[in-house]
């Protein structure tokens, strides 16, 4: 084949455990079909926020994709659940919101909520491995603060900042 | 995000770096991504059967529209789901057009004033038949001469609506 113009590191994901939080069910299968294409062989899907957050327990997944619009418990609370919840049996899991809001807004507010990666719909092959690929290269520090717990959300270093590091600690390791 | 200047920065363990390898049988490199890109219509049939049932289920929801605020609303509020679940799938298989018709009826439905007026209303109906219209004569990518008239008449239905809020 002539390839696809998009140079990646070629990378074994054979291991990582995915959970696929969907409610549409061509799509569940899209993502199926795309992660077992990635040879990804552990993997468990769920149609809601409130079932996977029962399953996160039974099967602690690596990576989670998750829709948005879900009944009865939205992608964007399941991923607050996950970060925030006292219930949650990891609040770091990686977590990809896959949906078809492109706005601005909804973009802050996933942010906002914690999730680590976002993609638009539709989904391809390559913007979803490029996601994958984000979380193990370049995983980002959490942030813990009274109204946030999260990726860190200024992704971007500015290279050219000599002033004081302003938070409070250095980078600490969890529990 | 001024509440971070006071933040704790917490280093998590990288778990997935410690199961992924570099290289190998299992390695998904290019041409594994182009064939699992090539591989996705071969869920076509699933594909259709879904924008098939969201096309029935937004032709039922047009039925019931109605000029009561509250019921309107609550129809409206599924169009808008429905239109946001094609956005989703439509240029999963190429079918771009559904996805650009489908999230201008939703970006349509999110920024409207309630209730419709008759004008609005045919808003939607017209987005609905044109959605139809991509389905039943399988317009794939931008649908050509036929996408570009769908879209001048869907515009131009825009621009009157506008024009007369």
């Amino acid at each position: 084949m002539g390839g696809i113009g998009v140079v990646m590191a070629a990378l074994d994901i054979s291991q990582l455990r995915f959970m696929i939080v969907e409610d549409n069910p061509f799509m569940q299968r899209v993502l199926k079909q795309l992660l077992r294409s990635y040879n990804v062989r552990l993997m468990r899907e769920a149609s809601d926020g409130a079932e996977a957050f029962k399953l996160l327990e039974a099967f602690p997944p690596d990576i989670i994709l998750v829709d948005w619009e879900m009944m009865p418990l939205s992608g964007l609370d399941f991923i607050k659940l996950v970060r925030t919840s006292d219930e949650s049996p990891d609040r770091f899991v990686p977590i990809i919101m896959v949906t078809a809001y492109s706005e601005a807004a909804n973009i802050r507010a996933a942010r906002d909520a914690g999730v680590t990666e976002y993609l638009v719909k539709p989904v391809s092959a390559v913007n979803l491995f490029s996601r994958i690929k984000r979380i193990i290269e370049k995983p980002r520090p959490f942030v813990e603060c009274p109204t946030f717990f999260g990726p860190d959300r200024r992704r971007r270093e500015d290279k050219n900042f000599g002033g004081p590091e302003r938070r409070v600690s250095e980078p600490q390791h969890p529990h | 995000m001024a509440d971070e200047k006071a933040a704790k920065k917490i280093e998590p363990p990288n778990e997935c770096l410690s199961k992924v390898r570099i290289g190998g049988p299992l390695a998904v490199t290019d041409d594994v991504l182009e064939q699992a890109q090539a591989d996705l219509p071969g869920l076509s049939a699933l594909f259709f059967e879904s924008i098939e049932e969201d096309i029935e289920a937004l032709d039922a929801k047009l039925k019931e529209m109605t000029d009561d605020p509250d019921s309107q609303k609550e129809v409206l509020d599924e169009i808008a789901r429905v239109a946001h679940d094609v956005t989703g799938n439509g240029g999963t298989l190429g079918y771009d057009l559904l996805t650009v018709v489908g999230n201008q009826l939703r970006h349509f439905l999110e920024n409207a004033t309630l209730p419709l007026n008759e004008l609005g209303q045919e808003v939607v109906e017209l987005h609905i038949y044109a959605l139809h219209a991509i389905f039943t004569q399988k317009l794939s990518g931008d649908g050509g001469d036929i996408g570009a008239e769908l879209m001048s008449g869907l515009t131009r239905i825009i621009e009157k609506w506008e024009a007369s809020a």
